[in-house]
């Protein structure tokens, strides 16, 4: 369904990724693991067209969609849940969760999508006429996630969906993720928690500094020495 | 002081107020929306009203005529905006931060100079306004001409119906979006380059607009423009940007504090009054109080 090959990025001068390569088939759940700095936020970003890459190819459904418009890869079924949830804040909760549904092909499921969603985070039912800047932590995530969704995305890019929601509050956000990938979404989860992410997807790529330095499966990654010692601490 | 005389110097006061709101209100689009401080906004008001003047005696001065002028400068100066976004500012955001703040400020303060004096130059520098019939209603011992009357429908009209864009329409919400956070708006799809080029053009659309009224109660000239800028530099600052609330409520105090200002004092303090405003804000609230919920 998705996939990079060699894709570079650069922050304007600063290079962020070197060569990242990674393949995704419709229906997986897979991590996209490293350090902080690493570059997850960035291959993201350059998968939903804010980062358009230096060179490498990114294919969707067999598509190059390298370099194309964030609002076109919206449309053709590509979601990002942002880094920090990038929310309106003085928007209500109801108005943010409809902007996700701002291109035309979403508009006129609207009504269905929203109600959908409410019965995915119920607590946003009851929140919906409140502003978002004025929720919790794990209730904003949960708008982040839900605005992400109101686009009917096939595939949805998950960056640190758990960072500043409280720990009772995770387990609700991951039901609701794994609810969401069963009804047949695609999804790559980026996350710093290796242990809560290897928990979640089916298999990962860990990357260093901008390059590939790891992937397989959940057995696969917790059973090499490596691994292990340089992501999990074990000697 | 007879209270009458009060009475008649607040309504003075607010509706110039409301009028700066208006106006002030299209800046604070343009800005939350394309982050461009449009230093010609006032001066495009100017040259609305010089416009607006010249084709209400052209037009044989009836009501119709004027409704005919607003709307033909709202379309027309829309497109301006649109144009002038696109083709001089637009292309500036691809240079380094920089070269794009220094060049937005020289594109937007030229704009100010040259087009003041082609119009000074084509139309005269003399000060001009729209002779409209010079009756009055009185409520009590209150006289409103119906100047003022009209000036004010027309304000609460205008208000009314941009809520109504702003919270009602995909366009409206996607303004919103952008201002808010424009990262949040890209990935739902809003394309920032139509959008700021839209919401320039809207923006200038309402300064037109508000200089069509203007001339219908005080006289203005090509120069007269950059005073009513830093007016509306005051009320954003004070209201929040892209708060219409916030800004109607700012235009309001302003207008009606420097209508005092004048009569108590004397009418050549009035424009220091937005400036001082604006420096007392800025300095003793650096928080600024239109952004209080800002998460
Ligand atoms: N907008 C940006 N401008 C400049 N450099 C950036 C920007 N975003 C990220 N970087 C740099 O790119 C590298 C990768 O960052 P990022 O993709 O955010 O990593 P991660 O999400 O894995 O923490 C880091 O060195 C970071 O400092
Ligand atoms: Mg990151």
């Amino acid at each position: 369904m998705l996939s990079l090959d060699r894709i570079v990025v650069d922050h304007g001068k600063m290079r962020a990724i070197w060569d990242v390569s990674l393949d995704i088939q419709v229906g997986e759940k897979v991590g996209l693991l490293g350090a902080n700095g690493a570059g997850k936020t960035t291959t993201l970003g350059a998968i939903q067209g804010l980062y358009p890459p230096q060179s490498g190819a990114i294919t969707f459904d067999g598509q190059p969609i390298a370099g194309r418009p964030p609002a076109e890869n919206v449309a053709q079924g590509i979601a990002l849940v942002p880094e920090g949830r990038r929310l309106f804040p003085e928007m209500t909760v109801r108005e943010n969760l409809e902007m996700g549904a701002y291109l035309r092909h979403a508009r006129s499921d609207l009504r269905r999508t929203l109600e959908h969603i409410l019965e995915l985070f119920p607590i946003l039912r009851e929140k919906a006429g409140q502003h978002a800047g004025e929720l919790s932590g794990g209730q904003q995530q949960m708008v982040a996630i839900g605005r992400a969704l109101m686009s009917k995305p096939r595939l949805l890019l998950l960056d640190e969906p758990f960072l500043g929601v409280a720990p009772l509050v995770i387990y609700d956000v991951m039901d609701a993720l794994r609810r969401v990938a069963e009804s047949g979404v695609t999804i790559l989860l980026v996350e710093q928690n290796i242990h809560r992410a290897l928990d979640f997807v089916d298999r990962a790529y860990v990357i260093e500094n901008g390059r590939n330095a790891f992937d397989g499966t959940r057995e696969r990654l917790l059973g090499d020495p490596e691994f292990g010692a340089k992501f999990l601490g074990l000697d | 002081m007879p209270l009458d005389i009060l009475a008649q110097i607040a309504i003075g006061g607010v509706l110039i107020g409301g009028l700066y709101a208006l106006f002030a209100f299209g800046l604070s689009l343009i800005y939350g929306v394309a982050r461009i401080l449009n230093f010609s906004h006032g001066t495009l008001l100017a040259i609305a009203g010089v416009l607006a003047s010249i084709l209400y005696g052209a037009l044989g001065a009836s009501p119709l005529a004027l409704v005919a002028i607003i709307t033909g400068l709202a379309l027309a100066f829309f497109l301006f905006g649109w144009g002038f976004h696109d083709l001089l500012l637009a292309p500036l955001k691809r240079r380094n931060h920089f070269e794009a703040s220094v060049g937005t400020v020289l594109t937007t303060v030229g704009a100010l100079i040259v087009i003041g004096d082609v119009a000074a130059t084509l139309a005269g520098p003399r000060p001009r306004n729209i002779p409209l019939r010079s009756d009055v209603i009185e409520i009590g011992d209150v006289l409103i001409p119906v100047s003022q009357a009209w000036m004010l429908a027309g304000i609460a009209l205008l208000t009314v119906v941009l809520q109504l864009v702003l919270t009602r329409s995909w366009y409206g919400r996607a303004v919103r979006a952008v201002t808010q956070d424009h990262v949040g708006a890209t990935i739902c799809g809003v394309r920032s380059r139509a959008i700021h080029g839209i919401t320039f053009g809207l923006g200038t659309a309402l300064a037109a607009i508000a200089g069509v009224l203007y001339a219908m109660v005080y006289p203005v000239d090509p120069y007269t423009g950059f005073s009513l800028t830093v007016k509306a530099f005051t009320i954003i600052v004070l209201g929040g940007i892209g708060n219409l609330v916030g800004a109607l409520a700012a235009g309001l105090f302003l207008g009606v504090a420097e209508a005092f200002t004048a009569f108590f004092w004397a009418p050549e303090w009035a424009p220091a009054l937005s400036i001082t405003l604006l420096l007392i804000i800025l300095v003793a609230f650096p928080n600024g109080f239109g952004n209080t919920r800002k998460a």
